[in-house]
């Protein structure tokens, strides 16, 4: 495990579960390095906290079969036993930037956004609005660019 | 207050028909004024490494409904309702101006299977089939007078524009004409593929339908 797998893993919420299914190495520290930019930023951090205090499990999936063009959803996945379903976030961090949307959303930003969706579904409420243009988008991406953590695309 | 947006009025005819494997939708739009349009044409393509957007070979979408019927062309794919998208899938444009006409010709492999940019294709095992009874042909449009439209051609294929409006999906209209159809399948999609062409988007002008009226049984 690499330090910043390492580094994540010591702030995994101790009652929500986020967790990465495995597809290659390259996807995997991908996803790291976008939780981790999130994780740098106050707006982040805070919808950290919002899943943990849901309680729920968040899975993060490659897209399979992928979209054309290239996308990234939320969903919810039923258990095959009783029990809360599972939130599934499905992004490629290598589909973005994505010149054929609207926005030149960078790959952390994409997630955060699918972060904030998952919130909602946890929270079972429609009021968590995740689009570019939303509050905590837009703090978001004011906080990440003021702290310079923006990257380069993976 | 600004004035209204003058009017569009256009004007849908396709003469479908088979040609080997492929179901082929020669089509004319005429814009009878006295407003502009922007006809949707194809989905952009994106290069892998580069990221460099470039026109789509084909930009066909394959619904089943409304009833019986399969509707396919070019326009906004209904949203999924299963999940939460990032970005919304909109079509490339063409301009079409009030008094011109344009021509595009949308290709379909058959058998017929349903297909959104929103979803991969499944595996065989979780397809349908099941009997049409018609097929609609759509294709989306802006009216280019509409508050806070813009349009910015591609790079590399200037005939080609980018829209975007204040409510890009909401403010997108139809063009439609219906052919019936026998002896024609198709793969139906057994997931929670979304169906509904509807509400605003969903909106039909009533040219294409005259036309569809006057339409006969087509033999695919």
């Amino acid at each position: 495990m690499n330090h910043a797998a390492q580094h994540l893993v010591q702030h995994v919420p101790p009652r929500g579960r986020l967790r990465v299914m495995p597809a290659n190495p390259r996807f995997i520290d991908a996803v790291l390095a976008d939780l981790l930019a999130i994780r740098q930023t106050a707006t982040g951090r805070a919808v950290f906290r919002r899943l943990r205090n849901a309680g729920r499990v968040v899975t993060i999936e490659q897209p399979n079969p992928p979209t054309d063009p290239p996308n990234a959803w939320t969903w919810l996945r039923s258990p095959h036993s009783r029990g809360k379903a599972e939130i599934v976030i499905v992004y490629d961090p290598a589909d973005w930037p994505n010149h054929a949307s609207r926005s030149l959303l960078t790959s952390d930003a994409i997630l955060f956004g699918r972060l904030l969706d998952a919130v909602g579904v946890a929270v079972g409420a429609g009021g968590v609005d995740a689009n570019v243009e939303s509050p905590e988008m837009s703090a978001y991406l004011r906080e990440r660019d003021a702290h310079g953590t923006m990257r380069e695309s993976v | 207050m600004s004035a209204p947006p003058p009017p569009v009025d256009l004007r849908l005819d396709c003469r479908p028909g088979k040609e080997g494997h492929t179901l082929a939708f020669p089509y004319t739009i005429q814009n009878r004024g006295p407003g502009d349009a922007y006809v949707m044409d194809r989905l952009p393509n994106v290069h892998p490494s580069t990221g460099a957007v470039t026109p789509g070979p084909q930009a066909a979408l394959v619904v089943q409904g409304p009833g019986d019927d399969v509707t396919v062309g070019v326009f906004i794919a209904p949203m999924p309702t299963d999940r939460r998208v990032a970005v919304p899938v909109i079509p490339l444009a063409r301009y079409l101006p009030a008094g011109g006409a344009l021509e595009g010709r949308l290709e379909i492999p058959v058998p017929l299977a349903e297909t959104s940019p929103y979803f991969g294709d499944l595996p065989l095992r979780q397809y349908e089939m099941v009997e049409i009874t018609g097929l609609v042909f759509c294709v989306g449009y802006w009216a280019a007078g509409i508050s806070g439209l813009a349009a910015l051609p591609l790079e590399d294929a200037p005939e080609l524009f980018t829209v975007v409006t204040r409510n890009t999906v909401g403010s997108a209209r139809q063009l439609a004409q219906r052919f019936p159809t026998r002896l024609l399948q198709l793969f139906r999609r057994t997931d929670e593929f979304p169906r509904g062409i509807s509400g605003e988007s969903g909106a039909r002008p009533a040219s294409g339908e005259a036309a569809a009226m006057r339409a006969g049984p087509t033999a695919f």
